[in-house]
C-alpha cells in the first residue's frame, strides 16, 4: 500500500534557469535538482520563509512515497 | 499532512502526484497534475512540466510587478478538523496519508448527511467526455476534437486558456476548474487562444459529463456491487419489452467477491431492468450506476432480472471497500 508525504521545493527559479541554459538532452539534466545541489524541503513553513527571503516562488509537491 | 491547509491545497486526493506553484503569500499561481481513470500519468510529461514551470515563473514576475490580482483565499481547513480522520489516524498515531484525507472527508460527509456523490465521489471529470484530446506534451494545446467540443467550434491547435472565465495554464488547472462546475450545469464556456487571439466558445455539456470510472479509487463510501454491466441498446430494450427510457443493462462481469461474500447470484448475460422496483432514473443508464449513485454500502437491494428469457427477482447486498487505514 502506498504512503504519501508532503515534499516542498522553494527554488523553482534556480531549476528552470539552469535548465534553459543547457543545450541538448536538457530535460534529464534540468530535472535533476539534487544533482544541481538544490534540495527539496519537507518543512512547509521553512519553504515559505525561504521564498519570502529570496523572493522566489514555491514549487510544492504532494506525492506517493513508495 | 497535519499542518497543511487542505482547504487551500485542495485537489483530488487520488492523484498519485500533484504540484502547486505559489508565492510566499500562499497565492497559488498554477497546478500541475491531474489524471484520468485509466492511468495516473495520462496527462503528465516532462515537456508539459517545463511549460508549467515557465508559466509559473512568468506569473510570479507578474505578481511581483503588481499585475496579477490575488484571488480570494479559500476557507482554511486542517486535517484535525475532520473528526473521523482524528479518530482513525491521529488518535492511533497512524500516518495521515493524502488518499485517507479524501476518503475520511467523504465518510464524514456521509455520516453528517452532506455527501453529494456527483461532486464528492466523481471528482476529476474527464475532458475526453467533451471530445477534447490534448497534445499532452504541449500542455493545453488541443490535438483533436469530437462531440460537444467539435460542435462548439474548438479546433485542433487551439490552446485552452480559460474555463468559465478562470485562467488555466496547465491540465491540472483545467481539470480542477472543470471539477468545480456545478454537476447540474448544462454548458460551460471555454476560451481558446487561436492565432494569438482569444476566442470564447460555449460547450453544451453531454449527459453524464461528470461520470468517471471510480474503480481505481480507494473509496469507502462507494457501494461495491461486484458486477459490471453495459447499457442495453434501444433495440434490445424493445426485444425484451422494457421501457425505452429505462436503465436496463446486461451483466458483463461478475467479481469473485460476489460469490465469496454471497453478495448476489448474478451471471454474465443476465439483464437487470429494475432495482428495488425502479426502472428509470434521469441520471443513470445502467443498473450498476444506479446502485452506485442511489444506494449505500452494506445495503440490501432487490434486482429485477431477465435470465434465459425468464423474469425473476434477486437480492443483492452491497459492500463497503476495506483498505488499510
Amino acid at each position: 500500500m502506498r504512503k504519501q508525504r508532503l515534499v516542498l521545493y522553494a527554488l523553482l527559479a534556480g531549476v528552470v534557469g539552469t535548465a534553459l541554459s543547457q543545450p541538448g538532452h536538457r530535460m534529464q539534466r534540468r530535472l535533476s535538482a539534487q544533482e544541481d545541489g538544490i534540495g527539496w524541503l519537507s518543512n512547509y513553513q521553512e519553504a515559505v520563509r525561504q521564498a519570502r527571503e529570496t523572493g522566489k516562488p514555491i514549487f510544492l509537491e504532494f506525492r506517493c512515497e513508495p | 499532512m497535519d499542518q497543511v491547509d487542505i482547504g487551500l491545497f485542495d485537489y483530488d486526493r487520488n492523484n498519485t502526484l500533484y504540484f502547486f506553484i505559489l508565492n510566499a503569500d500562499e497565492q497559488i499561481y498554477s497546478r500541475y497534475g491531474g489524471r484520468d481513470s485509466k492511468s495516473p500519468d495520462t496527462y503528465l510529461s516532462l515537456a508539459s512540466l517545463e511549460i508549467a514551470l515557465k508559466n509559473g515563473l512568468d506569473l510570479h514576475r507578474r505578481s511581483q510587478q503588481g499585475e496579477l490580482k490575488a484571488p480570494e483565499r479559500p476557507k482554511p481547513l486542517f486535517p484535525r478538523e475532520i473528526p473521523l480522520l482524528v479518530e482513525r489516524t491521529f488518535a492511533r498515531n497512524a500516518c495521515v496519508e493524502c488518499h485517507l484525507i479524501g476518503d475520511f472527508q467523504n465518510l464524514q460527509r456521509e455520516r453528517d448527511g452532506k455527501l453529494d456523490k456527483l461532486t464528492h465521489l466523481y471528482r476529476s471529470p474527464d475532458i475526453k467526455t467533451l471530445g477534447i484530446q490534448l497534445d499532452v506534451p504541449q500542455g493545453l494545446v488541443v490535438k483533436e476534437t469530437q462531440g460537444a467540443a467539435q460542435t462548439a467550434g474548438i479546433k485542433p491547435l487551439d490552446r485552452i486558456v480559460a474555463l468559465n472565465s478562470t485562467a488555466v495554464w496547465t491540465f491540472g488547472d483545467l481539470q480542477y476548474q472543470y471539477d468545480k462546475v456545478d454537476r447540474r450545469a448544462e454548458r460551460i464556456r471555454i476560451t481558446v487562444d487561436r492565432n494569438s487571439e482569444p476566442v470564447e466558445l460555449t460547450v453544451d455539456l453531454p449527459v453524464r459529463w461528470w461520470w468517471t470510472d471510480l474503480r481505481f479509487r480507494q473509496s469507502s463510501v462507494e457501494p461495491r456491487p461486484y458486477f459490471e454491466d453495459r447499457p442495453l441498446t434501444e433495440q434490445e430494450k424493445r426485444t425484451h419489452r422494457l421501457k425505452p427510457e429505462g436503465f436496463a443493462s446486461e451483466v458483463k462481469y461478475v467479481g469473485d467477491f460476489a460469490k465469496l461474500m454471497m453478495s448476489h447470484d448474478l451471471k454474465i448475460g443476465d439483464i437487470i431492468f429494475a432495482v428495488d422496483g425502479v426502472e428509470t432514473d434521469e441520471l443513470v443508464n445502467s443498473a450498476e450506476m444506479f446502485i452506485k449513485l442511489r444506494r449505500s454500502p452494506e445495503q440490501k437491494v432487490a434486482l429485477s432480472v431477465i435470465r434465459d428469457g425468464k423474469r425473476m427477482e434477486m437480492p443483492l447486498k452491497t459492500f463497503r471497500m476495506s483498505f488499510r487505514k
